[in-house]
């Protein structure tokens, strides 16, 4: 979306695409109008994502009127559409409060409505739900999947919740320090998980299926300060099935099966793996190495870490 | 609301009062007997000894204090012990002219701060906000006396572009109906006093102004920069709006809360400048008032000068808090 300010944010390299056009490549103008009308997105912390001295009216009347010609009263009786979209009772009188009024759950209610006033192609959903209560965070789940199949909208969802991917998605990549480790159908991710850091999150969360007694595996150690470009596999410092060469060179994002075409999207998307040492599927069902005498190998002196 | 309003006028009585006593003290401490500022060099004991029975100096402390406060409750702030008049007439008189000069320096702080503090923040520890930076700190640490006589001489002396000294012309004689210089020019009906009076305004406004811009320039830009890292704004930019809309709407309208504080309490502060500024710049408004009559030991109109100060500079930091509390919903509904 290149919201964030630079210096700081920067886009390193590679390409954005959508629908074949790369979005590095606009300029501000034209990905200005791109906001809000093709990608919207709503963020983590409905509680200060919407401006506290301004009413959910003219918040929302802006956002339709950024993109579209349209009268006041016709944006107004949108939102009001909008509103009781998602679920908001009393949309005409809430129309005029502030998002204090509102609650954690409301506020990303509005936060959806909004994102979907102009009916988006793409909506990037920042970890929505997890400044939210346990019950409401299935609603507002529902909420989202609901409209999102109705207005034919595609969501891309950020998430640490497995749980949440796995009701909410189809195809997953899960992400480690910016990279993409691991990419299947959400379906074959969790059948056979491949990387070890999807292995490490499958078994660091508790299940309801898991045997009594079968311990939770955290995943040592934190994530790494991503100033700093990895050398090698940006996991090799907290993975238990590292091997000397993951210390040297980074893994490609390669398929599990050698395939002639590889298919990026759609429910056929090809199962891919970054790992120099994958996993087994007893190991993956295991949360740990099995091979005999097998160990981490250790950190070469003078990696530069 | 009103229940907030009534608090806090109620909460300033007590600070009036405290101040009253104190100023009333702290006076009669002061060096100097007022029968011998009025009579010079002709007094003689018995003509003392007849001023301080008329003036009632003769009374112990706290009849003569009494006196005062019930003077006071009937909206009477006295005489001046040197020209006899009421302090409450000469002040309709003077106050105008103090209230044009506060206004101008207001406007040229606000008018100039808040843009200047919009730019610094746009780009911060960029080369425009370290050049902002160091001409507001000069705005602070320069004493007004100082930039007073500067622009005096450089303006007005050396460069004849600004009239120099007081608020109007007096070869226009204009007359005094409101006292407010521009009004009664504008009143006058003649354009060339209009501009005269606007002229003579400039420099004063400026000298007494450059603090506040300085202040008003900082917090806009610390606001302003607090204000752009809100998730909040961040949303807005996703909505796609355009980028004057983000600054004005979702920025402005929120970077607005700490700088009508600040400014409020710059008024405060504007009063008390003034005394200088007027002095430099040959004012007769209030603030020359009352350095003559600090000279002059004419402590009735000083105390009550400083009261009347003290009221004001409560009153407004009362409208401020009003006004703050209708800029934020959050207050306003809570
Ligand atoms: S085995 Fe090596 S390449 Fe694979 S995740 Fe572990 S450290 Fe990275």
């Amino acid at each position: 979306m290149r919201l964030l300010p630079e210096p700081a944010g920067r886009i390193e390299g590679g390409r954005v695409e959508f629908e074949g056009q790369d979005l590095i490549e606009l300029d501000e103008s034209e990905m200005r109008e791109l906001r809000g009308k093709e990608i919207a997105m709503i963020f983590q912390d409905p509680m200060t994502s919407l401006n506290p001295v301004l009413t959910i009216e003219e918040q929302m009347v802006e956002t339709i009127k950024a993109h579209k010609k349209i009268t006041g009263s016709d944006a107004r009786a949108r939102a009001i559409e909008l509103l009781s979209m998602v679920g908001i009772p009393q949309p005409e009188q809430r129309l005029r409060n502030f998002p204090h009024q509102f609650s954690g759950g409301m506020r990303q209610r509005v936060m959806i409505a909004m994102a979907l006033a102009l009916e988006p192609k793409l909506l990037i959903a920042d970890e929505p739900t997890t400044a939210l209560d346990v019950t409401i965070q299935a609603q507002v789940l529902e909420l989202l999947s609901r409209l999102a199949a109705d207005h034919g909208t595609a969501v891309i969802l950020i998430t640490h919740d497995l749980g949440v991917v796995a009701g909410m998605t189809r195809r997953t990549n899960v992400m480690y320090a910016g990279f993409v480790v691991e990419s299947a159908t959400t379906a074959e991710l969790f059948a056979q998980p491949s990387h070890p850091y999807t292995v490490g999150l499958l078994h660091s969360m508790p299940r309801l299926d898991a045997q009594p007694g079968e311990p939770l595996i955290p995943i040592e150690g934190t994530p790494p300060d991503l100033r700093f470009a990895p050398v090698g596999c940006p996991f090799a410092p907290r993975c238990a099935w590292r091997v000397e060469s993951c210390w040297r060179g980074m893994p490609p994002l390669e398929p599990l099966q050698p395939t002639t075409e590889v298919h990026m999207t759609g429910s056929g998307a090809t199962h891919r793996c970054a790992c120099w040492n994958r996993p087994t599927a007893e190991e993956a069902s295991a949360g740990r190495p099995l091979r005999a005498g097998f160990t981490a190998a250790p950190e070469p002196i003078g990696a530069g870490r | 609301m009103l229940r907030f309003i009534v608090r806090r006028v109620l909460g300033a009585i007590p600070i009036l009062f405290g101040l009253s006593v104190i100023l009333f003290m702290f006076l009669r401490l002061l060096p100097g007997d007022p029968a011998i500022a009025i009579l010079g060099q002709h007094a003689t004991p018995q003509l003392i000894a007849q001023i301080h029975e008329t003036l009632g100096l003769d009374k112990p402390l706290y009849v003569q204090y009494l006196n005062y406060l019930g003077q006071l409750l009937q909206g009477n702030f006295g005489a001046s012990i040197i020209d006899s008049r009421a302090v409450a007439d000469t002040f309709a008189i003077r106050f105008p002219i103090t209230v044009e000069l506060t206004i101008g320096a207001l406007i040229f702080a606000v008018g100039l701060g808040i843009p200047l503090g919009r730019l610094a923040a746009r780009h911060p520890n960029g080369w425009i906000d370290g050049l902002v930076t160091v001409v507001s700190l000069f705005g602070i640490s320069i004493p007004i006396f100082v930039l007073g006589y500067t622009l005096a001489f450089i303006f007005a002396v050396e460069l004849h572009l600004l009239p120099y000294p007081g608020p109007i012309d007096p070869r226009l004689s204009v007359d005094p109906v409101t006292h407010f210089p521009i009004i009664d020019a504008v009143l006058s009906g003649n354009p060339g006093a209009v501009v005269d009076a606007f002229a003579h305004l400039i420099l004063p406004a400026i000298a007494l102004g450059s603090i506040p811009l300085a202040i008003v320039t900082r917090i806009t830009r610390a606001s302003v920069i607090d204000v752009s890292n809100e998730d909040y704004v961040r949303t807005a930019r996703a909505k796609g709006l355009t980028r004057k809309r983000v600054d004005d709407r979702h920025i402005m309208r929120n970077a607005w809360l700490p700088v009508t504080t600040v400014i409020g309490l710059q008024v405060g502060s504007l009063l008390g400048g003034a005394v200088l500024t007027e002095t430099v710049f040959g004012w007769p408004g209030v603030g020359s008032w009352v350095v003559t009559s600090i000279q002059n030991h004419d402590y009735i109109v000083v105390q009550s000068l400083i009261l009347i100060f003290a009221t004001i500079f409560l009153t407004v930091n009362l409208i401020v808090d009003i006004g703050y509390a209708f800029l934020n919903p959050r207050i306003r509904y809570s």
